[in-house]
């Protein structure tokens, strides 16, 4: 596998002043994915993005895993209802000025 | 210069304790914070707030210079050492107090924005909602943009490249064909820069279509009402339809019913990163009845009426 865009969890850890063990919760409650390679773990480069924004809610807001957990479940549902009112949205738009059905 | 109230902005009275300051921030942060309200630039603006009002009155100490000195508190250290030298000179040679006002010039330190400047030295300028952990020399991602750019639906048929300014940089972005009405798209790299060496955050572009044409879109399909004659209706023929590609020629089957409905395979908008498909144009005929007749057509369509 190209390890290129993969990032060793000790090295993400001390780069952001983080326990290890905040990681090795994340993975356990399946809310970022860890790769195991040469006895090595990491995480996926494009995943740091989500990975902030847990340490954000985690030690900022004082919010535990669970909620992270449903935090990132309703995130991905309200990205979803956006989605679907923007496409309804622009299909409304059709029907506003005219019947050209 | 606008005072702005702290207490007022975490809902607590001046003498708050501070597990109460404290609560009342973690209450307000929660229902505020960016990561929880993308996209949202009330959302964020009040995170701002709280976040400073927070870094003020969460802090005894800078709670207390900002209980004495309000908006002036980062200034309290200096304004004490100018109190005790004016009354040093007081005492040694007569002379009256300046007013704070008068030793500093009345500079607080607040932005024109109304919003102070404070926020900006503790986040880097991001506010992207990192703040009461002390991450000395952590890195982190600049703060993520968001856009809009607004363009005519003609501009979105073809994939073109587009120059755009973001915080006085001029970037240059590809716009793909058959964008959509509302849709964001991620520029990589183009946010805030990055914190103690971290990577820069992404800028978030989102399109504003405007209709600028006589069709109406609906995903990848285009539609349009056409004005068909009677004679062309009843006979057949051939007529020109305009597409967003030019003109292409339609032939019109011999009693061709008011409404009905065309479909032209592949003439519709561009489908989204698929480089060379496209959606259908549906074409609607709407039959014309011949107004103003003459004597002789009015016969004419009597003795056809005779006929049926």
């Amino acid at each position: 596998m190209d390890n290129k865009n993969l990032i060793p969890i000790d090295k993400l850890c001390g780069v952001y002043e983080i326990p290890r063990s905040f990681i090795d919760s994340l993975c356990s409650y399946e809310l970022v994915e860890v790769i195991d390679m040469n006895d090595e773990r990491y995480i996926p480069q494009d995943h740091i993005k989500d990975i902030e924004k847990m340490m954000r809610l985690h030690f900022d807001l004082e919010i535990n895993f669970e909620g992270l957990d449903v935090i990132e479940h309703l995130l991905e549902r309200i990205e979803e209802l956006e989605r679907e009112v923007n496409y309804l949205k622009n299909k409304l738009a059709l029907y506003e000025n005219d019947n050209f059905r | 210069m606008k005072y702005i109230d702290y207490y007022k902005i975490l809902g607590v009275s001046k003498n708050a304790t501070e597990a109460e300051i404290k609560k009342a921030y973690r209450k307000l942060a929660r229902k505020y914070h960016p990561d929880v309200n993308p996209g949202d630039k009330n959302a964020e603006q009040k995170f701002k707030e709280l976040s400073e009002a927070y870094e003020v009155l969460g802090n005894p100490e800078n709670r207390k210079k900002y209980d004495q000195y309000g908006e002036h508190w980062k200034h309290a250290d200096e304004f004490e050492k100018a109190k005790q030298q004016q009354q040093y000179s007081y005492q040694h040679a007569g002379g009256g107090m300046g007013g704070f006002e008068d030793a500093f010039g009345g500079g607080g330190g607040f932005t024109e924005s109304g919003f102070s400047e404070f926020f900006e030295n503790l986040f880097g300028g991001g506010g992207s909602g990192r703040s009461h952990r002390s991450y000395s020399s952590a890195k982190f991602r600049g703060q993520d943009f968001t856009a809009e750019l607004q363009l005519s639906l003609r501009d979105v048929y073809k994939t073109h490249k587009r120059v755009l300014t973001v915080n006085g940089k001029n970037i240059r972005i590809t716009i793909p064909a058959g964008v959509e009405n509302g849709q964001v798209i991620k520029i990589k790299g183009h946010g805030g820069k990055g914190i103690n060496g971290g990577p820069n955050g992404d800028l978030y572009i989102k399109f504003i279509i405007v209709n600028d044409t006589p069709f109406k879109r609906d995903g990848n399909n285009l539609y349009r009402t056409v004005d068909l004659d009677l004679y062309t209706a009843v006979l057949g023929g051939d007529i020109m339809i305009d597409t967003l590609d030019g003109k292409v020629k339609l032939k019109v089957k011999p009693e061709t019913q008011n409404g009905t409905k065309v479909k032209l395979k592949g003439k519709g908008f561009p489908v989204y990163k698929k480089e060379g498909v496209h959606g259908d144009l549906i074409i609607t005929y709407n039959i014309k009845i011949p107004t103003n007749l003459t004597p002789k057509e009015k016969e004419l369509f009597k003795e056809l009426a005779k006929l049926r």
